[in-house]
């Protein structure tokens, strides 16, 4: 089919949007930053888009709930770095959306699109993982986020499902965290790892972008970092790590990467004498 | 499908492809090739224009999309007497200027970041360009141009 | 020389930015169209392959197509090239790249005319391919032309090559290798032709080298050149990246079949990264050897250039990498052997600094590690080896022309990136980063080189009120010639900026004055208006009038012409360098960098913080200018050494768009500061020279240079990406390239090369290509 000849649908409610969807071979679009590149190249060329925009009045949010955050799906990054909430009670999902793309990408791309996309090297992934946020389906039912993605590309939803928002635990006052992100340049640059990580006294977690099918959790690491060693965790992100060689960059490269970002990432929250790097000083 | 937009003030509506990205709308339909396509890919920042007041890539946003939109191109800031707006005028005058081609983009994200941010530190000018690619200038005379706009806006 | 100037040598703002920045229609890609129809090219499927059938009836049957073409359809020469037309226009026999051309169609809308690539139908035999420059040259290596793989083969050989390495008390060896980096002007190839009423094929197309490409089009048709005209300015950049015709061959085919209705090409970025040129390739092995004292003694080099699968201007590259191949010092013995080769890798061709800052690198990064061997600090050792005025370059050529090498050095020196460089050094933040300060020297040729016709030539017009149009063939691409062209017209006619009008790149407006290329605008551009400015001058008086209005009005009483045509010959050398064309040059630009960096010791990125970029001008004609080119320059060398590589593996792209393809972004490139330095030339028109390539030249290696004064290793391969940083930083065996294998390699396609040679009588190292009729026959 001609890329001039694929309707495109705009409901207006959650319920219309459900309907159209139930469609094979329709897709969502809601910033299009994914879509778009992909519906040019070729790779997606489904029967018709179903546009979310005019959804944006019921999934554009940032609600605070108690303990609890709830992002609407349809909040593009821009809408979560001007938020205060979310600097202040999700520092982590600031600091990791902060680095995507750049100000008009931030301004279209949305979290459910990230979501979506189900890319190893989305970058407000990991903090979701490290968050252990809850991904909200069609506005009723919820789902951890790492059950929810299965491989790239690939979610494990019924034809129909929307993503409607997501939710997680606000970040506690003493915690303190980072997202360290390995690109080819400053911005506009595809994660080739990174890492989200959390501290507080008795609790850590650590996620790593890009090096693996999926975003993923690294227990061992986490261990390793309630017990005070910084070395064994990052010994373990490298272990954990199941990495791809690219046009980008080798698998080799990627692997050792996952550990010395996490590194990087635990001598700027703590100060560098805590931690001796795995890699040696280079003199 | 006909898209009705405001464009640059002026209500359209054109008979468009729904999947049409908007950029070929504004050139090819409407005339307007201020906003370019060096990658159709969202890559560039070539074909920036406001949309509902923020900056998008043009080339991105699909017609059915900018159905009901504010769309501001590079081509709705000067004056109707040709006079340059501040942000154009200060890219003269900083010599930020080379082939061209990326300006207008760099211009329309250089307008929001000051409508937003009216004082921005030399971090949030490189911030608030960093989506726009520039092959010629290597951008310092692009911050010293949002520099000097920023002071003539205040 | 005059003191009190008005014009020249003042920051006068850009003539062309309130157009461009208003979005005016100013660009050939952007022109409004009545009743336009579209152009796609069919492109290749495989990197090497003979074509057996080529069948277009079904696309021809495509509703809203228009016209299909192919090689069938090509009148004169199937043919093109600036140098020798040995890339077809549209293929017959076989593809040798993934960018080759094997169709062209016109048709209602683009979506059609791409639904119609689709339904030609093209059978391919595959063959075997050559994808390393290396390879290519060694005998067995597959064909990519039948003449043979080596496009060029130049030898230079001078003074006790042995006996020096003999008595060397430092000896420095390494091969270096720099990528294959694109262009990416953000105005991608495209334009639009018509046939006009009257006749004449008119074609808008950003360019290089206007009247060039019209010849080169009427070749191919078959026409007299007089009924072409090319439109070419200005260009939404250019670098070199189009010299050679991009599209206007194909507009000028498709504008014979639309019946009289403009068709428009507009290459896709992929499209474009792997039809169009790009900088070539190097392998470059180095052997610099030095005296105890410090005295350069001898340079030794063995360079392979990839020009992929045609030749463009590969021989010219390899020629002016070679002619810089001993840098800014005096080397008393030289022994330099360089191939320029095809293989199924794409195409190479002009890029700015056209094979300089391939071998550049090397050489600077010898010298680094001669200093350190010596306990010597780079720059001093640098400074006492500097070429003077009156010195043989490595190359053997008398430098009799401004020679800008002590002005140049002396303000690198003072320069704070260099001088303040141990407390820039310290004041890293990150424990787990390393900062260090390297430099680079360099010298460009400028203009076309010995032997190769170079001349300038411009028009003015007197218009009503005593305003003036300057009319020059040579385009704007984006450095700023269209003003600096105002500058000296207002300047030798003594009017205001504003009463010129410039008109560029119009072959029916002005006579042919060349290339936008070689940094040679100013220079040409500059002496052409001069020289034309006195024939207005001349009129003036002729007239008695005072003013250029009254002027007009007395010639247009008097029946008099109140246009004006002037032109001139570019100085060249006395004595070529026998044995390698176009050299030498006779004019050379100078300029210098010092770049800190900061390493980051866990993951291998290079953050590039600040750059000092010296340039010696000559005459500065536009001091703003110049530091935009020099700023754009660094900032184009910052990508070469760290990021930029078109990556083709078994000659298929896989980088050809701007996400995979990453040029620096603002988040990359350095503070620089520009420091001007205007060492008169004589021969140059007020004194100036012209100076755009200069400052990507010395880039690199001054990164290079500061990565090893951060980090303790040497970059060997360019770019630099955290990955290959990483891996060196941790001594990884893999990331030496210079292995024994590669030494024996390099001993192999020398004698290869040179046994090729043996076999090929003088000009015949040319690929002709055959004309569709040998084909048939
Ligand atoms: C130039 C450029 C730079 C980029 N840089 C980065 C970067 O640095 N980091 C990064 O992580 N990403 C980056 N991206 C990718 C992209 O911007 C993000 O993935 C973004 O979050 C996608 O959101 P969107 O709203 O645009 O999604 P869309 O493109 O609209 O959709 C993406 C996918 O998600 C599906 N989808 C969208 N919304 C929903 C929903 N509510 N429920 C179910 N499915 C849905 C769509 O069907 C589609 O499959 C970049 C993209 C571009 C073009
Ligand atoms: S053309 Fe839209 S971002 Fe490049
Ligand atoms: S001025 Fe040429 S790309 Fe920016």
């Amino acid at each position: 089919m001609l890329q001039a000849d694929v309707p495109v649908y705009t409901p207006a409610t959650l319920a219309e949007a459900r309907q159209l969807l139930q469609e094979p071979g329709t897709r969502p679009v809601a910033g299009g930053t994914d879509a778009m590149v992909r519906f040019k190249d070729g790779v997606w060329r489904p029967t018709a888009w179903v546009n979310l925009l005019r959804l944006r009045g019921e999934l554009a949010y940032i609600r605070e709930d108690g303990d609890w955050l709830e992002v609407g799906a349809l909040t593009t990054f821009s809408e979560l770095l001007a938020s205060r909430v979310v600097r202040e009670r999700a520092p982590l999902l600031a600091k990791a959306v902060r680095t995507v793309g750049g100000p008009a990408i931030r301004n279209m791309g949305t979290i459910g699109g990230n979501i979506g996309t189900a890319s190893p090297a989305g970058d407000s992934l990991p903090a979701l993982y490290a968050l252990d946020a809850e991904v909200l389906v069609n506005g009723v039912t919820t789902i951890g986020i790492a059950e929810l993605m299965l491989g790239p590309g690939r979610l494990k939803l019924q034809a129909g499902d929307l993503i409607t928002g997501v939710r997680f635990r606000a970040q506690a006052p003493d915690e303190v965290c980072t997202f360290e992100k390995l690109g080819l340049r400053a911005a506009h640059a595809i994660s080739l790892a990174s890492v989200a990580v959390r501290l507080a006294p008795g609790m850590a977690r650590v996620a790593l972008g890009a090096v693996a099918p999926t975003v993923i959790r690294v227990p061992d690491a986490e261990a390793a970092l309630v017990a005070g060693h910084a070395a064994a965790a990052a010994a373990a992100a490298q272990e954990a790590a199941r990495p791809i060689s690219d046009v980008r960059a080798s698998a080799e490269y990627r692997r050792a990467m996952a550990g010395n970002l996490l590194l990087r990432g635990l001598m700027r929250m703590l100060g560098p004498n805590l931690v001796s790097p795995i890699g040696g000083d280079p003199r | 499908m006909e898209l009705k937009m405001n464009v640059n003030g002026q209500p359209v509506a054109v008979e468009v492809a729904p999947t049409e990205p908007l950029l070929q709308v504004l050139r090819e339909r409407l005339g307007l090739v201020g906003a370019k396509e060096p990658c159709g890919k969202g890559e560039c920042g070539g074909c920036t224009v406001l949309m509902n007041g923020q900056t998008v890539n043009a080339c991105l946003v699909m017609a059915a999309q900018a159905e009901g939109a504010e769309v501001l191109t590079v081509e709705g800031l000067a004056a109707p007497d040709g006079k340059l707006h501040p942000v154009q005028q200060a890219f003269v005058e900083a010599g930020a200027v080379q082939c061209g081609y990326c300006m207008t983009g760099m211009v329309m994200s250089a307008f929001s970041l000051l409508q937003q941010n009216p004082q921005p530190t030399e971090a949030e000018i490189k911030e608030g360009m960093e989506g726009n690619l520039c092959r010629c200038t290597g951008y310092q005379k692009v911050f010293d141009a949002v520099n000097l706009a920023a002071g003539r806006l205040r | 020389m005059t003191n009190q100037q008005t014009w020249i040598g003042k920051s006068v703002h850009r003539v062309d930015a309130p157009a461009k920045l208003k979005g005016e229609p100013v660009y050939m890609t952007d022109r409004p169209l009545e009743n336009p129809c579209f152009g796609r090219v069919l492109r290749s499927r495989y990197p090497h392959a003979r074509i057996l059938r080529i069948d277009t009836a079904k696309a021809s049957a495509l509703p809203g197509v228009i016209c299909v073409l192919t090689h069938k359809d090509v009148p004169g020469l199937n043919g093109f090239g600036i140098v020798i037309p040995d890339q077809p226009v549209l293929c017959f026999d076989k593809v040798r790249m993934m960018g080759d051309a094997l169709a062209l169609v016109a048709a209602e809308t683009p979506e059609i005319a791409a639904a119609a690539l689709d339904l030609i139908e093209v059978d391919y035999e595959p063959l075997p391919i050559v994808d390393d420059a290396l390879a290519a040259i060694m005998p067995g290596s597959p064909l990519v032309h039948e003449t043979g793989n080596i496009h060029l083969r130049t030898v230079i050989r001078r003074g006790e090559v042995a006996q020096a390495f003999a008595e060397a008390a430092v000896v420095v060896d390494h091969v270096y290798f720099t990528p294959r980096q694109a262009h990416m002007f953000l105005e991608t190839e495209g334009g639009v032709g018509q046939l006009m009423p009257n006749g004449e094929l008119h074609i808008w197309c950003p360019a290089q080298a206007a009247f060039r490409d019209r010849l080169q089009v009427a070749r191919l048709l078959g026409w007299d050149p007089e009924r072409i005209r090319e439109y070419s300015s200005p260009s939404g950049g250019a670098f070199g990246g189009k010299d050679e015709l991009t599209v206007q061959h194909y507009l000028a085919l498709l504008a014979l079949h639309t019946g009289g209705r403009p068709v428009k090409i507009h290459l896709s970025r992929e499209e474009s990264t792997v039809a169009g040129i790009k900088r070539h390739p190097f392998m470059v092995q180095m052997r610099t050897a030095a005296a105890a004292d410090g005295t350069f003694l001898a340079q030794e080099a063995f360079v392979v250039a990839d020009t992929g699968a045609y030749a463009s201007l590969g021989g010219p590259v390899l020629n002016l990498a070679i002619e810089h191949i001993g840098g800014v010092y005096r080397f008393p013995s030289l022994n330099v052997e360089g191939y320029c080769v095809y293989t199924n890798n794409g195409i190479s061709g002009a890029f700015r600094g056209f094979g300089v800052p391939q071998v550049l690198v090397a050489l600077e990064s010898n010298i680094d590690e001669i200093a350190r061997r010596l306990g010597r600090d780079p720059l001093d050792l640098r400074r006492q080896n500097l070429i003077q005025r009156g010195d043989l370059s490595a190359i053997g050529n008398p430098m009799t022309t401004g020679v800008g090498n002590q002005a140049v050095l002396e303000a690198l020196e003072n320069s704070p990136t260099w001088k303040e460089r141990t407390a820039k050094k310290a004041a890293v933040t990150d424990p787990w980063k390393r900062r260090g300060v390297g430099i680079g020297l360099c010298m460009q040729g400028l203009g076309l080189g010995k032997g190769i016709p170079d001349y300038g030539a411009a028009v003015i017009e007197l218009l009503p009120g005593g305003k003036f149009k300057v009319g020059i063939s040579i385009q704007e691409i984006g450095t700023g010639n269209q003003t600096a062209y105002a500058q000296f017209a207002a300047e030798a006619l003594g009017c205001d900026v504003a009463d010129v009008e410039v008109i560029q790149g119009d072959t029916g407006y002005s006579a042919d004055a060349g290339t936008v290329t070689a940094t040679r605008s100013v220079f040409t551009g500059g002496k052409a208006i001069q020289i034309t400015a006195e024939k207005m001058v001349a009129l003036l008086r002729s007239t008695g009038a005072e003013s250029y209005a009254a002027a007009y009005a007395v010639a247009r009483e008097r029946g008099l012409e109140t246009k004006v045509r002037g032109s001139f010959a570019w100085p060249e050398a006395d004595e070529e360098i026998p044995g390698a064309f176009g050299l030498p040059h006779h004019i050379y630009g100078y300029g210098a960098q010092a770049a800190l960096v900061e390493v980051d010791t866990l993951t291998g990125e290079v953050q590039v913080l600040e750059v000092a970029s010296v340039v010696d001008t000559g005459k500065s004609i536009n001091p703003m200018g110049v530091e935009g080119q020099s700023e754009g320059g660094v900032a184009q060398g910052v990508g070469l050494a760290l990021m930029e590589d078109t990556v083709v593996r078994e000659g298929r792209f896989l980088n050809a768009n701007m996400s995979n393809y990453i040029i620096p972004t603002a988040g990359d490139v350095p503070k620089v500061e520009t420091f001007i330095v205007e060492v008169h030339e004589e021969k140059g028109p007020s004194g100036a020279k012209g100076m755009g390539e200069v400052p990507i030249v010395p880039t690199m290696p001054a990164i290079f240079g500061a990565i090893y004064d951060a980090v303790g290793v040497q970059m060997f391969r360019a770019p630099a990406t955290p990955e290959r940083v990483y891996m060196a930083m941790m001594g990884d065996p893999s990331a030496t390239e210079d292995t024994p294998a590669l030494r024996a390699r390099i001993a192999e396609g020398r004698r290869a090369g040179l046994a090729a040679q043996l076999h090929q009588t003088e000009g015949e190292g040319y690929a002709q290509p055959k004309g569709p009729e040998d084909e048939e026959a």
